[in-house]
């Protein structure tokens, strides 16, 4: 037995300061206060504890509370000799930079991958199991958000010779279509070229879109696009998906400042993708529901084409439709059939531009 | 015969805090620098550093605290909590898009839902970092309810805006009441003495000056009323001006309020700072980091200015080198500001409480024994998903 020096020992079982004799044995280091011995420490249990002061604190692997203050260098040097992992807990308290940042970046590439391919499929399985009563509630708050953004006073377009000629229209793609519900269409009197369809079966069809389609097809390709979209619930399988990948994007940078630009960019890049292959189907949807009436879905892509031409960009507003001379191309190659009745006459077809002739509230 | 007394008699003792600059600025540059590689994970790993730097530099009568929290239990809580968390964001999305169609105001009670998570979430977040003070062997730890504590700091949130920040200092009372009297130094316990009306008195006189700046911007507003364009920014000049000066004021009176009314049994404190050290503590860190940002402004100016004369139809290597400095800018504003502002503000502000505290009744901490388990970490990672971790 040797006493080597020594030492203040808060043992953990109390907070009393005891004032020991430290004992460095063949066994360990043992403390004794008036001959009571206080703590028997294994040498490769003992280790350092960070701490202010110039001397010496360690503690145990095996206690997490008890400390010992050794103040005498030449003890301290002495029991560092004797400790072979003394400073082990000092190196494991370094954070493992390597190995932090290899599973960020696999969470990170884990989450994005789960963005682009899962939460698309999840939003599909997920819209399933919406009924549709609260799909069509969704909608009609959508529509609020969608007149609000499009100002116009809360009103939609109701000339009567308009709104007769956008019944027949609508009725015969309803029929042709063949939905659970038809489809209700609303124009609203803004300048904006552009046709919306909200969760719950409902399509918004802007008066700036009708005053650019040249001919009844053109009209009836976007409507029947934008059927597609209800038929496919791509609405509520949006809305879905945005609120998903939000969520998961947001998991990254916690709490770095400004990165929210990251995160926004990130689901901007997302759901242009989503969408072109969303788009993509709506389209084939139109060719084959216009192929039923005879009628052609090229003017829908001779529309998408001249408006991107016109726009450089195409119209970019709620929805993305991406790359209109593109489209037209994949349009020309489905069946594109004429022999069907015209589906609006001449005179119904000047109605129908002049829907906005008169309005009422909504 | 061995007669000991109950209570030993008070022994002074001060607080004192190893101010080590230089290892506390290389905890947070390399924080900063690993967060964006890290996609933010290592805000865990520097949490835990800046504790463990902070609590181990400081002592009470020269002995030192020690943080034992390790980041994997933060990180770990964070993944839990954000599971949890989805079912409630799922209820809340479809809530409050349902609700939005009936033109009610049903999303409220979910707001309530989570307004009372982020008040559970603080409570817990503290249990867990009080849980993980060592000091003298034994460690601190919490009891009580984190439900119990929302429900009483909801009430008290809604009393303060209903008396229009009047029962500030009441619901400070209370809170920090019900914290500390669930608050334990191995058997010791804890509670607090300070109340709602001595804080209301100590700190009406920054309360008064914030009502008179209100007056003035008000009164600016209505002088300058002839020309709406300027009556808007001189008042709200005034607002935000009184703001940035008295919000460090009230923080000062605030935090000496706090460490008096804190009691272990019969050990107590006494605080010597003062409102305006704070304030100076404040109002350098704001001139450093203005600079700062000055600095980088200038830069960023320079490098564009210079890249405006270059064509921009092909790279040329000052192109690149350009588009690198004003990307490397950018990114030294973004962690610069988070780094000089827990620098300046974090550490000067635990420094300056910890340099003006002393302690009477010292001896009373001889009489603790072990009790106490750690508190979980899912309080703290719910507290980091819903982005309530500010502070230490
Ligand atoms: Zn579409």
């Amino acid at each position: 037995m040797t006493q080597a020096g020594r030492g203040a020992c808060y043992d953990g079982r109390t907070a009393r300061r005891r004032d020991v004799a430290i004992l460095l044995e063949p066994g360990g280091l043992r403390a004794v206060e008036e001959g009571e011995e206080v703590l028997l420490w294994p040498y490769e249990a003992i280790r350092r504890e960070e701490t202010t002061g110039d001397g010496l604190t360690i503690g145990s692997v095996d206690d997490a509370l008890a400390r010992i203050e050794i103040a005498d260098a030449g003890l301290a040097a002495e029991i560092a000799r004797r400790c072979p992992r003394l400073h082990a807990r000092a190196d494991a308290d370094r954070a493992p930079v390597g190995r932090i940042l290899l599973w960020s970046a696999a969470a990170a590439a884990s989450i994005l991958v789960t963005v682009v391919y899962l939460v698309p499929l999840a939003a599909g399985y997920a819209a399933a199991l919406v009924p549709p009563a609260m799909e069509r509630r969704l909608g009609d708050a959508v529509e609020g958000r969608v007149r609000a953004l499009l100002g116009g006073g809360g009103t939609v377009c109701a000339d009567e010779m308009g709104l007769r000629a956008l019944d027949r229209l609508a009725e015969q793609l309803a029929r042709a279509a063949n939905l659970p519900e038809p489809p209700r269409i609303v124009v609203l009197p803004a300048r904006t070229r552009n046709a919306v369809a909200l969760p719950g079966g409902r399509i918004v069809l802007l008066d700036g879109m009708l005053q650019e389609a040249r001919t009844p097809d053109e009209v009836a390709g976007v409507l029947a696009h934008e059927i597609g979209h209800v038929a496919h619930r791509d609405g509520l399988k949006r809305m879905i998906q945005v609120g998903g990948t939000g969520y998961l994007l947001g998991l990254l940078f916690g709490d770095v400042g400004g990165a929210g630009v990251l995160v926004a960019l990130g689901q901007t890049l997302v759901d242009t993708s989503y969408s072109r292959g969303v788009e993509a189907e709506a389209d084939a949807y139109a060719a084959r529901l216009l192929a039923g009436l005879g009628r052609p879905a090229i003017p829908l892509g001779d529309l998408m084409a001249r408006m991107e031409g016109e726009e450089g960009g195409g119209p970019a507003f709620l929805r993305t439709h991406p790359g209109g001379t593109l489209r037209r191309d994949a349009l020309r190659g489905g069946p594109n059939p004429t022999d069907g009745a015209p589906l609006l006459t001449p005179e119904e077809w000047a109605a129908l531009r002049r829907i906005c002739a008169s309005t009422r509230q909504a | 015969m061995n007669h000991m007394p109950a209570v030993p008699p008070p022994i002074d003792a001060a607080a004192a805090f190893r101010n080590e600059r230089g290892a506390f600025f290389r905890i947070l540059i390399r924080g900063a620098l690993l967060q964006l590689p890290t996609f933010g994970f290592y805000r865990f790993w520097l949490l835990t550093e800046m504790r463990r730097h902070l609590w181990s530099r400081t002592s009470l009568g020269g002995v030192p605290f020690a943080y034992t929290g390790q980041p994997r239990e933060l990180l770990v809580g964070f993944l839990v909590a954000t599971a949890l968390l989805v079912p409630a964001y799922v209820a809340y999305a479809i809530v409050g898009l349902v609700a939005e169609a009936w033109q009610a105001f049903a999303s409220v009670p979910l707001f309530l839902v989570f307004w009372f998570f982020g008040h559970f979430a603080l409570y817990r977040a503290r249990a867990y970092k009080v849980s993980r003070t060592q000091f003298r062997g034994l460690r601190f730890w919490m009891d009580g309810s984190g439900l119990a504590y929302a429900v009483r700091a909801i009430l008290w949130d809604v009393a303060v805006v209903a008396s229009l920040g009047l029962a500030y200092p009441w619901r400070a009372a209370s809170l920090e009441r019900y914290k500390m009297a669930h608050t334990s130094f191995g058997t010791l316990k804890g509670g607090f003495t300070g109340t709602g009306a001595n804080l209301f008195r100590r700190g009406a006189v920054y309360w008064l000056v914030g009502l008179a700046a209100v007056g003035l911007a008000a009164a600016l507003a209505f002088a300058t009323a002839e020309q709406p364009s300027a009556a808007l920014p001189a008042g709200a000049g005034v607002a935000v001006l009184a703001a940035m000066v008295l919000y460090p004021l009230l923080m000062g009176v605030h935090l000496r309020w706090q460490v008096e009314g804190t009691r272990f049994g019969a050990l107590r404190f006494e605080s010597r700072l003062t409102a305006g050290g704070v304030f100076w503590i404040y109002l350098k860190a704001a001139l450093i980091i203005q600079g700062f940002l000055i600095a980088a402004g200038i830069v960023l100016g320079i490098t564009v200015a210079v890249l405006g004369d270059t064509p921009k139809d092909q790279f040329t290597p000052g192109l690149v080198l350009g588009f690198a400095v004003i990307a490397l800018v950018y990114l030294a504003m973004l962690l610069g500001f988070g780094v000089l502002k827990r620098f300046y503000v974090d550490r000067g502000v635990w420094q300056a409480v910890a340099d003006t505290t002393t302690a009477s009744g010292v001896g009373v901490l001889d009489t603790a024994a072990a009790a106490g388990a750690p508190a979980g970490s899912v309080g703290a990672g719910l507290a980091d998903a819903l982005d309530l971790s500010g502070g230490l």
